[in-house]
């Protein structure tokens, strides 16, 4: 270091505008090296690309595509869930089915929804009509992941009340027997609370359909007690008759609340689909006039 | 501009070697900063090659991948399934040829090694997908998540189908579980003993059912608990029917004792009061037998209707449940694959 200084005091003219020529030359080497690694790292000019505006079409092709596969997972989740529910498989094999296929469907929704925003972050929604088009399109397929979403809470609860407790109502109780009413009695209020305990979280149709149900159980099951409380043999019998005769009409009204409510769902669903399909076409062909502009600039620029 | 430094530098040395002590160091030190751009600028130009060259190298994976590996995924898939159905028919006529499980087993060990040499090639396309890309929580890689678990599911339904066939096929057989013994049909004299009939077959046949709860295979299982409840039922309405005709026996005895009783009041002019008696006597025997009665149709009919709807249960295994399961993986996986296509793309586009 002590040399250096006594050099320093030696120098000569010549000597020092060559040194500062080689300052100057190594500043100028170490600028170029870092500015052409920065040009090599990022190595894309400023404003949207068409890369930007293709890739973002990927990605509106991979959104479309993952609705489609709603239903068959749902498909899946459903039956499996109402084979659990009908031969009483136990809580076990209702947890595997609610962790594998229920979890599944979920998945499903958190992917989508963050392919939704990432979608959201190309630079390519910048631009006004893009921008406009992509919000439509994220407003509507949102709508179509929560219908999905909200479906496994119905399936579930439909699959808890009407497809547990409320089942063997109908089906497995003898109406010859004896003890018919106090069964039919016993086995209403377990599926009325069933009903009352699910009708927490299901969407509007749904609602109804399980307040529909409710209805015709608890006018049943008010006159299966009518039976029970009957003072003696002959009011007793003509009260059986009478709520036997009301059996018969069970079968309609359950099914007419089940089509109306499939009905219900089926046209909330289609009009779901014909939105986010509509808002689809529409960022579609915003992003293809883009890339039609991008072709047509390279093209002039050739 | 960069380079020119570097020549001008280098005969500086040379030209004046030890004319000076003090120029003579500092000539050094300019050699070693010299050195030091050379290095820098070599370092730079290595890491741009590096970046440029593992670009292009990254490019040429998801090229593979999209193209090669996603290609070979797709077709080992499709061998899967006639795979299987070639072992279903080979082991299926073996057995009727006739011959004993082992047997049958052995006699279809071609088609059931080509089937596992097929799921394996299925697997071993999956893994080398998956190894194609390493990061998972990209767009690709969630991608080739979502794929691996439909696939996966694919090819252990598959295997479940081929490896619990053998169990399934042999449950309504009677040199395999014995459950066409629950078709008690008229070798039973009475319905006591049908009921006993149907109880020595439902222990072996429900034993094999609940071994085929175990399947990797969704729809023998859900076949199986259903199976499993519906011979429940058998059993419980056997019982019911049974303990009925016993109980209709029993009122036999009773009413032709009632008819003596009111024969003898009768003859001996016995007072109101003991017809009263006997009247009251005779209304309970009467519900007694109307819910006998009852009850013993109920149960019968569903017993009847349990039988018929056997052959369905077992026919349905195929013709619905596994596919409809297959149906289901048919739409999802080329969803799958195509969403994991263009999740590539978007990383390819320029």
């Amino acid at each position: 270091m002590g040399e250096q200084t006594l050099d320093t005091a030696a120098e000569t003219g010549r000597s020092k505008s060559r040194r500062t020529i080689i300052i100057a030359a190594v500043v100028a080497a170490v600028v170029l090296a870092g500015g052409l690694g920065t040009w090599f790292a990022l190595s894309r000019p400023a404003g949207v690309q068409r890369a930007d505006v293709v890739r973002m079409d990927k990605e509106r092709a991979i959104l479309d595509n993952s609705m489609n596969l709603y239903d068959p997972l749902f498909n899946q989740f459903s039956l499996r869930y109402s084979s659990v529910m009908t031969e009483k498989a136990g809580q076990q094999e209702k947890d595997q089915v609610l962790n594998r296929d229920g979890e599944r469907l979920k998945r499903e929704t958190r992917t989508n929804l963050d392919r939704l925003d990432r979608m959201g972050s190309s630079p390519a929604v910048q631009e006004q009509e893009i921008g406009e088009a992509y919000n439509r399109f994220k407003e509507q397929y949102s709508a179509v992941i929560a219908y999905n979403d909200q479906l496994v809470v119905n399936t579930s609860n439909i699959n808890e009340s009407i497809g547990g407790p409320c089942a063997p109502l109908h089906s497995t109780l003898n109406v010859g027997a004896e003890s018919y009413s106090e069964d039919y009695v016993k086995g209403a209020d377990a599926c009325l609370a069933a009903i009352g305990t699910a009708k927490d979280g299901t969407d509007a149709e749904t609602t109804e359909l399980l307040t529909a149900v409710e209805g015709v159980i608890r006018g049943q099951r008010d006159k299966q007690q009518e039976v029970l409380d009957a003072k003696d043999d002959l009011e007793r019998l003509a009260k059986r008759t009478l709520a036997g005769v009301a059996m018969l009409d069970i079968n309609d009204a359950l099914s007419a609340a089940q089509t109306k409510y499939e009905g219900a769902a089926k046209e909330k669903y289609n009009q779901l689909v014909t939105n986010a399909n509509d808002s689809n076409k529409a960022l579609e062909s915003a992003l293809k006039k883009r890339t039609d502009q991008f072709d047509a600039a390279a093209k002039d620029g050739e | 501009m960069t380079h020119e430094p570097v020549p001008t530098q280098q005969p500086a040395p040379g030209a004046m070697p030890g004319q000076q002590p003090a120029p003579k160091k500092r000539k050094l030190a300019l050699v070693l900063i010299s050195s030091a751009v050379v290095l820098v600028i070599i370092a730079v130009a290595a890491v741009v090659a590096v970046t440029q060259f593992s670009g292009q190298q990254r490019k040429e994976n998801l090229q593979t991948l999209k193209e090669g590996h996603l290609t070979a995924l797709v077709d080992t898939r499709g061998k899967l399934q006639p795979a299987a159905n070639a072992y279903l028919a080979a082991y299926k006529k073996a057995r009727n040829a006739p011959a004993s499980q082992e047997e049958a087993e052995k006699n279809s060990a071609k088609e059931r090694d080509e089937f596992q040499q097929a799921a394996k090639d299925a697997r071993a396309a999956l893994a080398t997908v998956k190894a194609a890309h390493t990061s998972g929580d990209d767009g690709i890689g969630i991608a080739v998540a979502q794929l691996e678990e439909s696939y996966q599911g694919f090819v252990d339904h598959m295997e479940g189908l081929v490896e619990s066939y053998p169990q399934f096929e042999g449950l309504f057989r009677e040199d395999g579980a014995g459950c066409n013994g629950l078709f008690v049909g008229s070798k039973a004299a009475t319905l006591r003993e049908r009921q006993t009939l149907l109880g020595q077959a439902a222990a072996p046949c429900r034993e094999a059912v609940g071994q085929l709860k175990q399947s990797k295979n969704v729809a023998y299982v859900e076949f199986a608990r259903t199976l499993d409840n519906r011979i429940a039922q058998l059993e419980s309405n056997a019982e019911i029917t049974a303990k009925s005709e016993e109980n209709y026996n029993e009122f036999v005895k009773i009413k032709d004792q009632m008819t003596r009783k009111v024969d003898e009041a009768t003859a001996r002019n016995a007072s109101e009061q003991e017809f009263l008696k006997i009247a009251d006597e005779l209304k309970v025997l009467n519900t007694r037998i109307r819910n006998n009665r009852s009850e013993f149709d109920f149960a019968a009919k569903r017993y009847l209707s349990g039988v018929r709807d056997m052959p369905d249960l077992v026919e349905e295994v195929f013709s619905k449940k596994i596919a409809a399961e297959i149906k289901s993986y048919d739409s999802v996986i080329p969803l799958r694959v195509q969403i994991l296509k263009d999740a590539v793309d978007v990383e390819l586009v320029e």
